[in-house]
Formats: C-alpha cells, structure tokens, sequence
C-alpha cells in the first residue's frame, strides 16, 4: 500500500477511537444525577485504556498530536461572539483587569512556592 | 450568504495570523488574539449578522469535545512523571482551584461583579474547552470566559517565568506546575519551546487542574450558594 494511504488509516482509525470514547464518555454522563462534562469522562477513559495497554498510544498519537496542534481555532468562534456583550466588558472593566491579573499572579505565587517546598521534601 | 463564507473566512483568517506570528512572534500577535479582533471588526465594520456566523461554524465548537478527549494522549505520555509525585502534585492543583474559586465568587463581587460574571471569570485559568464546560455548569456567559482564558494565557505565557524567578520560585518542575495551573495552554506551549521539563509539568498542571475543576467547582458551587 502506498505510504499515504497508510497515513490516512492511521489518522482516521484515532480519530474514530476519539470520537468512539467521546460517545461513551457522553452516555455515561448523560446517566450521572450531577452535571459533569462527557467528554472528560471521555478523556478519562481513554487515559484508563491507554494506561492498562488495552488501547495501544500509536493507534492515537498522530490524530491526537494533530488535534491539539490546531485546538485554538475551535476557540475562535465563541471568541467573537464576545462581540454580543460589549456592555457587559465595559461594565466590569475592572473586575475583568484586576481577576486576570490578581489571579493569575495569585496562582503562579502561592503553587510555585507550595511545590517547590513539598518538592524538596520529597527528594530528602 | 454569510453562513458558508463563515468557515473558510474563520479559517483563512487564522492561518494568515498565524504566518504573520512566525514572522513577528511577540505575544501581542498572538494568532488566537489577532484572528479574533479582525473577525470582530469585520462584524462591526460590515453590520454582520452574528447568529449567522455562530451557525456557520458551529462545527468547530462542536470539535471541542473531542479535542478534550485526545488530551489523555499527553497526560499518558508524562505517566512516569505522575506516578512518582502524584501527592504533591494533586494538592498544587487543587490549591490552584480553590484559589481561582474564592477569587472569583468571594474577591470579584467586593469589585462589584455579578454572580453570573463571576461564574464566567472562575474557569480562567484552566483549557478553554474545559472552562466552557465549568462556566456552563455554573450558569457564566461562555464568550467571556473563552477570552479571559486567552488573557490569563498570555499573562503567563509573556512574563510568567520572569515573575516566578523574581519571587524566588527556582525549581523547574515548580515553575512549570504554577505556569500550568495559572496559564494552561498556552503558558505550556511557551514553556516547552525552552524546556522539556518545564513544559512536562506544565501539561500535567494543566490536565489536572481542568479535570479537578470541572469535578469540584460544580460542588463548591451548590454547597456555597
């Protein structure tokens, strides 16, 4: 078989093994009593099949690496629906600046410091 | 007419952005950023119909699913590296979210924010496709939150190791756990551009803290409020 052909397999065989956990992650939630996302329960299970060898990591490296290549282009069109709530950014300007910036800086300060204490612990 | 243009212009667009970007990559050219503020302009400029580009490329937003999906395939790839801190590792990221969590629902409304803008801003911090998903259990607006996901992105991605090296924060597994849990993906991209270690904890950063957040804000939520 000519190599591209392959390529093509390959690709189309993960990205079936994606969509085919995706599904079952969504059964799964739709049966749950809570609201929890089921393509997470999907990932989960996927990460479940890959870590007890019944999924091997070569049937999904290539559509996965793909996939997250070029993952920020699904983002854009819910991007630009921010374009509906132009009121509302210029509302909270504020809330908006002081939460990106407090926050992130918040976070990065207090887990750097946290595993970076627990981390030299665990090596003694 | 707009609704078939939507996808090849969206498209279009962000390869164009993204050529500029290996050109001239300063963070503000980000191709996600800039791609997003032309196709805004665009809507402004020509009184496009937003509902029609919405439909137009619905297919895109229903990709996101299946992209969470195949995030197992990195955190599989750093197994050897879970296994051996897993403890400390998961109290770093859940100390991240309950930080992210308090922000947002206890800081922000002293600000004057509403519960609805503080459920859109608590996600920030981890993988857009997840916060849409933690912002939509808690009732948020799903466009704000995708682009306070981007800021946060940046912030990190642009001058998070900087910050972390001024407040005395060396270790590198440390630098890349705080960067993921803070700035997700798009820190971890920066990150892994310089070094392997670094970006290695990052991901994992990342990959924890979304699944801890969308199993433990939806909780917070109903216990508190």
């Amino acid at each position: 078989m000519p190599k591209r052909l392959i390529n093509c397999i390959v690709y189309l065989r993960g990205f079936m093994l994606i969509f085919l956990f995706l599904g079952v992650g969504k059964v799964i939630s739709a049966q749950l009593p809570i609201v929890f996302p089921g393509s997470i329960i999907g990932l989960m299970l996927l990460f479940l099949g890959l870590t007890t060898r019944l999924i091997k990591i070569d049937w999904v490296h290539a559509s996965a690496n793909f996939t997250l290549k070029y993952m920020v282009i699904l983002f854009i069109p819910l991007a630009v629906g921010l374009l509906n709530y132009f009121d509302l950014l210029l509302e909270n300007w504020v809330v908006i600046l002081f939460s990106t910036f407090f926050s992130s800086f918040l976070i990065m300060f207090s887990v750097g410091h946290l595993f970076q204490f627990l981390n030299k612990k665990v090596k003694k | 007419m707009f609704f078939y243009l939507a996808l090849p212009l969206t498209l279009a667009i962000f390869f164009l952005c993204k050529a500029l970007f290996v050109r001239k990559p300063w963070p503000l050219f980000h191709p996600f950023l800039v791609s997003v503020s032309v196709l805004i302009v665009l809507h402004l400029l020509f009184n496009l119909d937003y509902q029609q580009y919405e439909s137009g490329t619905k297919i895109l937003t229903r990709l996101l699913e299946p992209a969470v999906v195949a995030l197992a395939i990195p955190l599989f790839l750093q197994v050897h590296l879970i296994k051996q801190k897993l403890g400390i590792i998961l109290i770093s990221c859940l100390l991240s979210v309950v930080i992210a969590f308090s922000v947002a629902f206890y800081i922000l409304p002293l600000l004057g924010a509403d519960l609805v803008t503080s459920a859109s801003l608590a996600g920030q911090s981890i993988t857009t496709a997840i916060a849409v998903e933690v912002s939509r259990s808690l009732g948020g607006i799903l466009s704000l939150t995708a682009v306070m996901v981007t800021f946060a992105g940046l912030l990190g991605a642009t001058v998070g190791r900087l910050f972390l090296l001024r407040v005395g924060v060396k270790d590198k597994q440390a630098v890349g756990l705080a960067i993921g849990c803070a700035s997700h993906a798009l820190g971890t991209a920066k990150l892994l551009e310089d070094c392997q270690e670094e970006g290695a904890f990052s991901s994992l950063a990342l990959i924890v803290c979304a699944i801890l957040s969308a199993l433990l804000m939806p909780v917070f939520y109903v216990i508190l409020f």
